[in-house]
This record gives structure tokens, C-alpha cells and sequence, in this order.
């Protein structure tokens, strides 16, 4: 009898010791935020685009956490896509805007045509674009992520999304047409 | 037995033992037979400008004279690399043209049309002796290294004067002579021939870095320039001690910087280092003597030695070729007779590159033409499927597993293959080699190199993009929060500063304004019964009113000519004001009905009918057609002359004016006339139609006075849709009067 009241004992003693330990650790090892937002975030492309129906790439992430879709971000592509889907623990699904061939593209005004109204300035979401009151714009192209949203404010529709041009820097291998292969050579000297 | 240190084994001329690399046939009898030779002038020379732009701007423009050895590029940076012209001539471009890459792709150049005089730069000068620059100090020797221009000639083109300056204390200098790609020659040719000038530039390095020790190495297949080196060593500056020739047993790629240095000290350059950090810099042969001409000439780097060999020349061997040489010029120089599919490499067989364009130029990396014929190529065999032998992992010299990094590469897991160091290949194509299942394995690493390599720039320019709008928002937060503190402020101040009196005299305003609106309403409420149940109706009598009254406060000379038909027709002020309304309302309905352009012609249509029958036939008969257009031109025009809407009143009776119509009429005959009134009745048209509700509402007013009340009601359905036909004749016809002007004119 007592042996039974012992081990009822024991156990509620541990119970409760073990209770303690992971309450202390829930408060002393506590996780700000929600690491999974980070996480998504970090797989979207930066653009800010608002191609999602959210204003920017984190309230997205914070979205997608909170159960939106997935396929709502076409600068991203499918792969973003798919990567989020691993991510979130979802099924990938298609994009819901067709995904026109992933060009990378970025605004280019037209200089002689800019009235220096900065609406584009206003419009861009992360300050690309140069220019003053009545003075010419300009857009910095290291800084341009090809979001289109100076487009549309453009009183004299002077901004242009041209594709990024291939130079020697950033060529690719895999675009080399005529593939370049490595001889091998049989005969003997 | 003791244990030797480093340096003793190096002294001892110790070999460590290579990992992997492959014994290619060598082919290099082919084109060290003979002298470096030399080539005529070629008709242009092509200077690649890789720099303007980015960290040098142009010395010279298109139309410039230049002499061989000018500057062409101008920098401050310390990575800038500057071009020299190769030859005297006029600078007859600056373009695009393909360049000398595996891509092919056109890069901006220089284009100079020689003068055939190749007059030297008078910065070039007689050469200085040792003892003529033992006073310069680094910093000096350095600065003529830089702006020589001169790069890596092993094929990297790295900065040398980077390099000779080290953060780090170097111990052991490498003189890199081991030339170990099949088939070339050219460091082998310049050191039989030129070993007392290499010797000299290795003593420059020498005194830059001061190394406890410098190796040359020289792969054992080259006995002459061994022999060569050697004799040239005992006779140079450099000290006896501590330096020696070592030969090196030919293995391909035993050239690479990172396999030279295992070889020679067992020491293995960890990833993502440089050889610096151990204290070792790895040195062309090429080089040193580029850098004994530069520092002791002033030379610049305007030309090199470039090996052409294969079976498809028919005069293989080393020839010195200015930088920016077309290498359609080499060709047909060196007597190329291959036809148009064969291929020209640039750079060795293992390592090399197929050209697209052959006007692309030489360029300070290129050290080989190769122009194999079809038999000295594998043909293009059928990639099969890996069968895992291994071969890859045993020859490989950087001990990657090629078989994984291929399977990743393939299965497009670049991560993964990073994970197995695809950074660490240093793509020599010994796997290719030997893979007995023709699997181009370089290839694949390449393009997931570039794959990793255009992730970890997407990544980089996210990250950017992301603090950039963080930025922004916290930005654009802060300017909201510091005006609404600041409005919060001023409406703060201006409340203290208030005094008492001022706080009664806003009550008192507010007050007024209360006791205004409540009598505007009751205003409302008893006009309501002066006209019936329709409120419109009512409204638009008020309107009118109020507008007639404006009208006789601001022009008295309009109120005149208002109020005087309006006392001829009808005496008693009420009824004319019901009539008014009636009308405004019908006119209204009217203009609901109808397009607002009508609205001016209407009331001409409503106030005679006579006008009608013009109006019915406007469509069959063109002169009628004209005389309405002519009506409506004018009544356009004068409505926007006169402006204000008082005059309004005067216009009915101005229309029936049938002065009016021969004007119009005429207009047509007298191009340049009809031109503008057409212009002219266009624009006015369109501002009639702005105006046109306002206008037509006092068109209506004066209407009904004059004609009775019957015909009226009448009328304006009917003849709106006329009247309209009639408008769109009109500005049709404006329209064509132009063109036709328009086309008389061309």
C-alpha cells in the first residue's frame, strides 16, 4: 500500500520538477516573433512590388503564415513558389498571374520626355529614383528591382521597362547558344 | 633523423606528391621548333575598354592621334588597369565589338587604324640599368607597374601590381614556368629567349616582396629553357641563396597556382583563400619579363607572345602580337588553311574556348591559338549515362567528387553541389578527359557556377532591395509623425495666442452662419409654392433668378439688353419668371435627351421656326448644310468671344442676323480663311460644349419670350435631334475644309 503511495509520490514530485524546468525554459529560451515569417520573407524576391495585394514583401510573408496562398507573387516565379510551399508546409499550386517568361527588367526613364513631377520618385518603393522638382529623374539601375510601379504614375509615360542587357559580366553558360566543349584529343605524338 | 623544416626541404628542391591530373599528349613540338616571330601591322587594332565605365574614364576621343604606347584609359582606383594603344594611328571608333569571351558577346573598343609607322610614345625610353633604379622605392616600381597596364599573363589577367602588393609578408615566391596545357608554347620560347630580361623582372618582384625564398619552376618536358634559366640566373642580381630552378614532372594541370603550390610545399591553399595568406605569391613567367619592360622601359603591355598551333596552320610557332590584334590578321598571317566550320580555340585544349568571331582581338590573356583540324579533335560523341567508375574522383586535382558535383549540376541542386565544393573546381577538364561516358562535366560545373554565382547576386540584391524599402517606410513614417507633431503644435500656439474677444467673434461667425442656413431653408420652403408640385421646376426658377440678378449687378450694359426684351415681351416679372422655369426645365429635358453640343444650335432651332426646314434638308443639301455649319461656326465663335454669360441674351438675335450666313459661306472659298475658321470653329465647338449647359440655360430664357408657348413645347424634341445632325455636318465639313487646306498646301 505504502509502495503504491510512494510511487504516486515520486511521480507527481517529477511531474511537477519537470513542469518547472520547461516553464523556466519557455520563458528564458522564448523565440521573438515568428521565426517562419523571417523565413518566408527571406524566399520572397524583394521587389515590393504589390503584385500580391499586399504592401510589400513582409506583410506577403506574414500573410502566407497566416494561411494566404502561395502563388500570389509572380515576380518570384515558380520557384519562389515552390520554395515557399516547402516552407509553409503546403501543396505548391500555379501562380495565379501567368508567368510570362522571367526576364529580369528595369525602369529606364526617357530623359529629354521627364517633366521633373516626381511622381515616380513617390511611387517607388525603394528610393531608385533620382531627380528633383521640376529637374530631370533618373533611375540608379543597381537599385532598381523591375517592380513596374513607376509606370503607371507617369504623367508623360516616359518610363520604359526594358530587360537587363547581357554583357560579359553577367553572362551565362547556360545561354551559350553553341555549347562549348572541352576537347579531347586521340591522336599521339 | 631530424625533421626538416620547410624551407630545407625546399632548398633540398623536395617534391610533394600531386594529387590526380592526367599525362594529355603533349603536342608542343609542334610549335617550339622555331623563333618568336613577328607579324605585319594589321589594318585596325581592337583595344577591349573593359574598365571605362566602371573604374576609368577614356584618354583619348574618336578622330585622336595616338602614338604605340599611348594611354587610352585614365583611372584613380587602385584595381584600374589602364590600355595602351599597340601601334601609332588614328582612333577611328569607339564601339561596340564582339570580344575575345566564350560568350562572344560585343563589348566597347577601342578601334585604331594604324598609320604603318609605328612610331613609339616618347614616354617609352632607352632601358635603365639595375643600379638606375636601386633608389626607386616600392611605392615607385609599383606605380610604373600599374601603369603599364600589365595583368596576369597565364590567362587570368589578375592585376599585377595587386598582387606584388600584399597585405601580408610573403616567404616564398613562385615563378609559375610550368606551361603544362598540350600544345603551347610560349613561356617555353620566351625564356630560351629572353631569360636574362625574365631574370631581371623576377629581381624586381624579388626586391617588392623580398621572399625568404623564390623557386622558379620550370615542368621537366622544357630542358632548354631550363638550361637557359639557369645560365641567365648565374649571371643576373638575384642572390644565390635561397633561390632556385626547380623542375617539376609534367602533369597536367600542375600549372594551376593551387597545384604548383601543393607540389612545391605539400602546403594546400584552404577554400576560398588566396595563396597570399600563406604567405606565397605565384608569379607568371610572362609576366616578369612584362614587368622588366614596364619598370625599366617604361613599356607598357602592348603585346605578348601567343603560341599558333595545330594542324590547321601552316606555320605553327610563337609569335609576338600586339594586344588588340584582330585574330582574323593572326590567321591569315600565320597561314591558317582551315575552312570556315573549323574551330579556333583560344587558350589551350584542356582549358580553352571556342571562338564565335574571329575580328575579335587578342587580348592581354590570351596565350594560345589553337586550330585544330578534324582529326585532332574527339569527335562530338553521345553524352551516356555515368556509370560511377570513379575515374573523375582519382584524377581530379582539387579532390572534388566530380560524380557528385555532376549528379547536383544535373539535378539542378545547386546547393547541393556547393555543399560539395563546386567553388574549389578550377574547371582544368581533367574529368572530361577521362570519362570514359563522354560526359562534358566542365560544362556542367560552369553553368552551375553561373547559376550559383546569379542566386547569390539575386540574394545580395534582395537583401538590398528589402533595406532599402525598411528604410524608406521608416522614413516616410518618421516625416508623418514630425508633421503631425508640428500641426499639433502651430494649432496649439494659435489657441493660446487667442484671446477671449477672438473666441467670441468665432462664436458670433458661427452663429451667423447657423441663422443664414436655417433662412436659406425657409427661403426654400416658400418659393416651393410659386410653381406646382415639380421641384425641379422650382429649382431652376430659383437658379434663374439668382442668375439674373447677378447679371444685373455686374454688367449694367447686359442688364440693359436683358431686361429688355424681357419688358417687351411680358410685363408681369412672375410670369415671365414661371415661363422661365418652364422652359429651363424643358430645355433641360431636352438636353438630357440630346448631347450637350446640340445645346447651342437648339435654342436657334427653338426661337424660329423657320430654321427647321433648314435643319430637315441640312443632311440632303450641302449648301444648306454649309450655311448651318456657318450659323453654328459662328455662334460658336461668338459665344466664346463674348465669354460671360450675360451675353447670352443678345446672341438669339445675333444668329438670325443673315450677315452671318454669307460670312460663313464664304469662309470655304479663302484657304487660309477656311483653314482657321475650321481650326477656330473646332476649338470653339468644343468649348461651346463645355460651356454649353450654362449658355443653353440662358438661350433658354430669352426663347420663350419671344415665341409663344405651343411651339415651344413642341420643338425641342424634334429639332434637337436635327439640330444635332446639323452640328456634326458642320464640324465634319470643318474638319474636311482643313484636311483639304491641309493637303493644298503639301
Amino acid at each position: 500500500m505504502s509502495g503504491i503511495f510512494i510511487a504516486i509520490m515520486l511521480l507527481t514530485l517529477l511531474a511537477l520538477l519537470f513542469g518547472i524546468l520547461l516553464g523556466f525554459a519557455a520563458e528564458k529560451f522564448k523565440v521573438e516573433g515568428d521565426p517562419l515569417v523571417d523565413q518566408l520573407e527571406a524566399l520572397l524576391p524583394q521587389t515590393q512590388c504589390g503584385q500580391c495585394g499586399y504592401p510589400g514583401c513582409r506583410p506577403y510573408a506574414e500573410a502566407i503564415a497566416n494561411g494566404e496562398k502561395i502563388n500570389k507573387c509572380p515576380p518570384g516565379g515558380s520557384a519562389t513558389m515552390e520554395k515557399l510551399a516547402d516552407m509553409a508546409g503546403v501543396e505548391p499550386e500555379p501562380l495565379s498571374a501567368t508567368e510570362e517568361v522571367q526576364v529580369k527588367k528595369i525602369a529606364y526613364i526617357r530623359e529629354d520626355e521627364c517633366i521633373g513631377c516626381t511622381k515616380c520618385i513617390q511611387a517607388c518603393p525603394v528610393d531608385a529614383i533620382l531627380g528633383s522638382g521640376k529637374l530631370m529623374h533618373t533611375v540608379i539601375t543597381d537599385y532598381c528591382t523591375g517592380c513596374d510601379l513607376c509606370v503607371a504614375p507617369c504623367p508623360v509615360d516616359c518610363i520604359d521597362m526594358l530587360p537587363v542587357e547581357q554583357t560579359v559580366k553577367n553572362w551565362d553558360w547556360k545561354l551559350n547558344a553553341i555549347p562549348v566543349k572541352i576537347l579531347d584529343e586521340e591522336c599521339q605524338c | 633523423m631530424p625533421v626538416l623544416t620547410l624551407f630545407e626541404q625546399i632548398d633540398k628542391g623536395t617534391l610533394w606528391r600531386s594529387i590526380g591530373g592526367i599525362h594529355p599528349p603533349e603536342r608542343k613540338s609542334l610549335s617550339n621548333r622555331t623563333s618568336i616571330a613577328s607579324l605585319t601591322i594589321a589594318d585596325e587594332y581592337i583595344v577591349p575598354l573593359n574598365q571605362v565605365g566602371e573604374s576609368s574614364v577614356l584618354a583619348i576621343s574618336e578622330g585622336d592621334y595616338v602614338t604605340k604606347g599611348m594611354l587610352l584609359t585614365r583611372g584613380t582606383h587602385f584595381g584600374h588597369l589602364p590600355v595602351h594603344a599597340p601601334t601609332s594611328g588614328h582612333v577611328t571608333k569607339i564601339e561596340q565589338r564582339p570580344s575575345n569571351h566564350a560568350s562572344g558577346l560585343p563589348v566597347l573598343s577601342c578601334v585604331i587604324t594604324p598609320d604603318g609607322r609605328d612610331t613609339l610614345s616618347p614616354d617609352i625610353h632607352a632601358p635603365l640599368s639595375w643600379s638606375d633604379i636601386a633608389a626607386w622605392s616600392n611605392e615607385e616600381i609599383l606605380k610604373k607597374i600599374q601603369d603599364a597596364g600589365i595583368a596576369g599573363l597565364g590567362g587570368a589577367a589578375f592585376p599585377t601590381h595587386i598582387k606584388l602588393n600584399p597585405a601580408s609578408d610573403i616567404e616564398l615566391l613562385i615563378i609559375n614556368a610550368i606551361e603544362c596545357e598540350p600544345y603551347i608554347t610560349a613561356d617555353d620560347m620566351l625564356m630560351r629567349e629572353q631569360s636574362d630580361a625574365i631574370c631581371l623582372g623576377i629581381a624586381i618582384i624579388h626586391r617588392l616582396l623580398q621572399p625568404k625564398r623564390l623557386i622558379i619552376a620550370i615542368e621537366d618536358n622544357k630542358p632548354d629553357a631550363i638550361e637557359e634559366m639557369h645560365h641567365a640566373l648565374n649571371r643576373s642580381q638575384l642572390p644565390k641563396e635561397g633561390v632556385r630552378i626547380t623542375s617539376v614532372p609534367t602533369l597536367y594541370p600542375s600549372g594551376g597556382e593551387k597545384q604548383l603550390i601543393q607540389i612545391l610545399t605539400g602546403e594546400e591553399v584552404p577554400s576560398g583563400s588566396i595563396p597570399a595568406q600563406l604567405g606565397i605569391v605565384v608569379q607568371n613567367v610572362a609576366t616578369c619579363y612584362a614587368i622588366k619592360e614596364a619598370v625599366l622601359r617604361s613599356y607598357p603591355l602592348i603585346e605578348r607572345v601567343v603560341t599558333v598551333t595545330g594542324n590547321n596552320t601552316s606555320n605553327p610557332g610563337n609569335y609576338w602580337v600586339p594586344i588588340g590584334t584582330p585574330i582574323s590578321h593572326v590567321l591569315t598571317q600565320t597561314g591558317f588553311r582551315g575552312n570556315e566550320t573549323d574551330k579556333v580555340i583560344i587558350g589551350g585544349p584542356m582549358m580553352g574556348y571556342a571562338l564565335y568571331n574571329d575580328s575579335a582581338p587578342i587580348i592581354k590573356g590570351s596565350n594560345c591559338l589553337l586550330l585544330p583540324d578534324s582529326k585532332e579533335l574527339a569527335p562530338e560523341q553521345k553524352e551516356l549515362p555515368c556509370v560511377r567508375c570513379g575515374e573523375c574522383a582519382q584524377v581530379c586535382p582539387a579532390q572534388l567528387l566530380p560524380q557528385q558535383l555532376f549528379w547536383h549540376a544535373k539535378a539542378k541542386e545547386y546547393d547541393k553541389a556547393v555543399n560539395f565544393n563546386l567553388a574549389d573546381c578550377i574547371e582544368c577538364g581533367c574529368c572530361t578527359y577521362v570519362c570514359p561516358s563522354n560526359i562534358p562535366l566542365v560544362e556542367y560545373y560552369r553553368i552551375a557556377k553561373s547559376a550559383v554565382k546569379t542566386e547569390a547576386e539575386e540574394k545580395k540584391q534582395a537583401e538590398l532591395a528589402k533595406q532599402r524599402f525598411e528604410l524608406r517606410t521608416q522614413r516616410l513614417e518618421d516625416e508623418r509623425l514630425a508633421r503631425e507633431a508640428k500641426q499639433k503644435e502651430a494649432a496649439e500656439r494659435r489657441k493660446s495666442t487667442m484671446s477671449s474677444t477672438d473666441k467670441d467673434a468665432v462664436a458670433e461667425a458661427m452663429a451667423r452662419i447657423k441663422a443664414k442656413k436655417a433662412a436659406a431653408g425657409s427661403n426654400a420652403s416658400t418659393t416651393a409654392p410659386d410653381a406646382p408640385d415639380n421641384k425641379r421646376k422650382d429649382v431652376a426658377a430659383a437658379i434663374a433668378r439668382a442668375k439674373a440678378n447677378k447679371a444685373a449687378q455686374n454688367n449694367p450694359d447686359a442688364s440693359a439688353g436683358h431686361s429688355q426684351p424681357s419688358e417687351v415681351n411680358s410685363g408681369d416679372d412672375k410670369k415671365a419668371q414661371i415661363a422661365a422655369a418652364v422652359a429651363r426645365a424643358k430645355a433641360k429635358k431636352a438636353a438630357q435627351q440630346g448631347s450637350k453640343t446640340a445645346s447651342s444650335d437648339e435654342s436657334n432651332v427653338s426661337v424660329d421656326p423657320i430654321d427647321t426646314p433648314e435643319g430637315v434638308t441640312a443632311p440632303i443639301d450641302d449648301k444648306k448644310a454649309k450655311i448651318a455649319a456657318a450659323v453654328a461656326r459662328a455662334k460658336a465663335k461668338k459665344v466664346a468671344q463674348q465669354g460671360s454669360k450675360i451675353a447670352s441674351s443678345d446672341e438669339s438675335t445675333v444668329s438670325l442676323d443673315p450677315i452671318d450666313t454669307p460670312e460663313g459661306v464664304t469662309a470655304p472659298i479663302d484657304d487660309k480663311k477656311a483653314k482657321i475658321a475650321a481650326a477656330v470653329s473646332r476649338a470653339k465647338a468644343k468649348k461651346a460644349a463645355q460651356q454649353a449647359s450654362e449658355a443653353d440655360s440662358f438661350d433658354e430664357i430669352v426663347a420663350p419670350v419671344k415665341t409663344s408657348d405651343a411651339p415651344q413645347e413642341v420643338a425641342p424634341p424634334v429639332d434637337d435631334k436635327k439640330a444635332r445632325i446639323a452640328v456634326a455636318i458642320a464640324k465634319a465639313k470643318a474638319k474636311k475644309a482643313m484636311l483639304k487646306t491641309e493637303s493644298e498646301k503639301e
